[in-house]
């Protein structure tokens, strides 16, 4: 493996111990300098909550991922041609590119199909939703089932209901429950928590992982 | 935008519910976007919140509603709606009052058939807009490229006067028409030479009543007198 390769080796992992800010700075650094492997580590760092914000706004997976995949490739091409004023705030920029991508792609459908540079294509080419999309409804209700019955009170499943289905903030959830903001913190964490350990024990969603 | 700032606002379980405001979203999605724990996370609420709907919807107790005729029968729905046509009704009064006081004031008189386009431009570092005056009874539609897509537009014309800003002109319920493009209508007699702006806010049909519109920001146009 050459030492470029080695450089271009920034999976998560390896990504723990930097901030953002300085992994960020670290992919632009050897994008600028050639190295593919740092292009395709930018996309699967970037690319799949870029497409999550994107759904998000617009409602259309599908568009979201055009735009995303163009957003990315407008960033490569600019990452190589080392234009990028502050690469630091990488994160930042594609998601301005990817918002006006947005408005443009509405007003626009042809400007799109203005690309030159095939090889920017193959780097950011992954027509593939987010995985989490793949969970099936089976799977999601036979994970919340196995979460409501291991709550223990049923005070913390009013919580979760409260919070993601009617959708009330958080205040009134405590006064009306008469919990402390800490108590509410707390099981808001362990359920997410407990919920992404079902996914993953089922082998559905090994990607998943709540921050402490 | 730190950690204990995302727990202790609810700030996930909020994103997703389209109920930050427009500060909070912006930063919010530059933190997750380069944090992948952070992202994780918003993915296993998102996951967590579906598969409660799908639990809810499926649930055969009688006592407990539906999703559907829950959100039908709770009395904020019913507020919201209310509070919808409130505002719809403030707008138009707004609206037609500004009409009136277009038609009867100095400034635009027995409009004219007629009137110009003028496309607003919002390139960053390019040559600031330009207008020029025009004391006909015509209109001038500004056109403006919302660059982010919403289900609806608002916009407000605003004279600068050094820092003093004068709003003219409040439009709402605007939606992309020719190439995407925003029309704003204007009476040129109002446009007399000076500084103005445009300011755009969006949002989508589905967001919850007490969701501020996101702010577009201003795109600035000079009007210079005629030569």
């Amino acid at each position: 493996m050459s030492s470029r390769s080695r450089e271009a080796r920034l999976d998560v992992d390896d990504q723990s111990e930097q901030s953002e800010h300085e992994i960020a700075a670290d992919l632009a650094r050897q994008i600028g300098q050639g190295v593919r492997a740092a292009e395709q580590a930018l996309v699967a760092r970037y690319g799949p909550p870029l497409h999550f914000m994107l759904k998000q706004r617009t409602r259309d997976s599908e568009l979201a991922l055009d735009v995303r995949q163009e957003a990315l490739r407008i960033v490569i091409e600019k990452l190589r041609a080392r234009t990028l004023e502050q690469p630091e705030r990488l994160g930042g920029y594609l998601r301005g590119v990817a918002l006006k991508l947005c408005g443009a792609q509405r007003r626009k459908e042809s400007r799109r199909a203005t690309t030159t540079d095939s090889d920017a294509i193959d780097a950011v080419a992954d027509e593939r939703a987010d995985p989490a999309e793949d969970l099936s409804d089976e799977q999601l209700r036979h994970a919340v089932r196995e979460l409501l019955a291991e709550l223990s009170t049923p005070r913390d499943r009013d919580i979760l209901t409260r919070v993601y289905l009617l959708e009330e903030d958080k205040d009134t959830i405590c006064t009306a429950l008469g919990v402390d903001s800490l108590h509410f913190n707390r099981v808001l964490f362990r359920a997410k928590q407990r919920f992404r350990e079902v996914l993953v024990r089922s082998g559905q969603h090994g990607e998943l992982r709540v921050v402490r | 935008m730190d950690r204990q700032y995302i727990r202790d606002n609810q700030i996930v379980e909020r994103y997703l519910q389209g109920r930050l405001t427009a500060d909070e979203e912006t930063a919010f999605e530059e933190a997750y976007i380069g944090d992948p724990d952070l992202f994780q996370e918003l993915k296993t609420a998102d996951s967590l919140r579906r598969g409660l709907e799908l639990h809810e919807a499926d649930s055969s107790d009688p006592q407990r509603t539906s999703s559907t005729s829950r959100g039908a029968a709770a009395p904020r729905y019913a507020l919201a709606a209310s509070l919808v046509a409130g505002v719809a009704l403030a707008s138009s009064a707004y609206l037609f009052t500004e009409n009136r006081a277009l038609r009867g004031g100095a400034v635009a008189m027995d409009v004219a058939p007629g009137g110009r386009v003028v496309p607003l431009l919002t390139v960053r570092g390019g040559a600031p807009n330009q207008v020029e005056a025009a004391a006909t009874n015509d209109w001038t539609v500004l056109l403006l490229d919302p660059f982010v897509p919403y289900d609806r537009y608002s916009a407000v014309l605003v004279r600068r006067d050094g820092s003093e800003a004068a709003g003219l002109l409040s439009v709402d319920g605007l939606t992309p028409s020719y190439e995407g493009q925003l029309a704003v209508v204007v009476p040129s007699r109002l446009l007399t030479p000076g500084s103005y702006e445009v300011v755009l806010s969006g949002r989508m049909r589905d967001w919850p009543e007490q969701r501020a519109s996101d702010d577009l920001g201003p795109t600035a146009f000079t009007v210079t007198a005629t030569p």
